[in-house]
């Protein structure tokens, strides 16, 4: 599998993504078809939209970090 | 002006206008390549690769083999991680930072221990005289799960006389099977006089030690 990297993309971009999978953005922060704040589970901390990952796994929307990210692993197996 | 020529607003608007048609038509063949499990979004690519890269080391193999709360595997795991950005200050920090807000001191104490390689050691150390795998994996997660109890973290500004009671009466009231010291750079010089005047105090109790020119990790073992 891929990885895209978001890194030198756009804000307008990200939002776009985030929009067609149900999500929006207040341009920092990002929000459920609920209008609640996305939380990262694994760290406690709102996502925000310039340091995000989306991963499979009904579309999860995580900080990037390591405790994060390796929190996806124990839960999810490698599966990318 | 000339109802021809387009105002700069007017070009403004249409250039932004083209922006954001364009990120929508991207925004739509990326998310459906995401949903055909053909991509994923990430914003920093080393991050992925340092963590896959650890999981496949051979610390984490032998880590990952022994230590089975998910807890203490993530905090684990964060130890590696945080040996490895030791030379990246502002990554450190941050990590650290992540790790104390959603795991407290405890936590934070837990992946020093994997970063500074105490629990590898204690591992090493304990494997040939535990017969059954879970009897070491209990052994090692209640030193986890307990680390304040069994490690003790010597800090460049403790003294050395408050420590030796602090482990006297640790040894004392608690008898434990191992007890962990660890000092580095100037707290290295603390750990071993603490040592030796523990090794003195008590006799059922001896000592070993694994050092680099910077740290020590001294174990402090009950003597059957």
């Amino acid at each position: 599998m891929e990885m895209l990297s978001l890194k030198n993309e756009p804000i307008e971009l990200r939002v776009a993504i985030l929009k067609k999978m149900g999500y929006s953005s207040d341009g920092t922060f990002i929000f459920d078809s609920n209008g609640k704040m996305v939380v990262d589970p694994y760290v406690d901390e709102a996502v925000r939209i310039d340091n995000m990952v989306i991963l499979h796994g009904s579309e999860i929307v995580l900080d990037s970090n390591p405790l994060s990210l390796a929190g996806y692993f124990e839960d999810h197996g490698e599966v990318f | 002006m000339s109802d021809d020529i387009p105002s700069n607003s007017d070009v403004l608007a249409g250039i932004t206008k083209g922006l954001l048609e364009h990120a929508e038509e991207k925004a739509m063949a990326w998310v459906e390549r995401f949903r055909n499990h053909e991509i994923i979004f990430i914003e920093d690519p080393c991050t992925i690769d340092r963590v896959k890269r650890q999981r496949k080391g051979p610390e984490w193999k032998m880590l990952g083999e022994v230590i089975k709360d998910r807890k203490l595997r993530l905090l684990a795991q964060m130890g590696l991680t945080l040996r490895e950005l030791e030379n990246d200050q502002e990554k450190t920090r941050s990590l650290r930072s992540k790790i104390h807000h959603r795991y407290g001191r405890d936590g934070l104490h837990i992946a020093e221990a994997v970063q500074n390689n105490i629990i590898s050691n204690f591992i090493g150390l304990e494997s040939p005289y535990i017969g059954e795998p879970v009897d070491l994996t209990n052994r090692v997660e209640k030193l986890l799960n307990d680390i304040e109890k069994y490690i003790v973290f010597i800090g460049p500004d403790d003294k050395g006389d408050v420590l030796v009671r602090r482990v006297s009466i640790r040894l004392d009231a608690d008898v434990p099977d191992t007890l962990i010291l660890f000092g580095a750079y100037k707290a290295k010089r603390v750990a071993i006089s603490v040592r030796s005047k523990i090794e003195k105090a008590f006799s059922s109790y001896a000592t070993s030690s694994v050092e680099t020119k910077i740290k020590i990790i001294i174990f402090i073992n009950k003597l059957n």
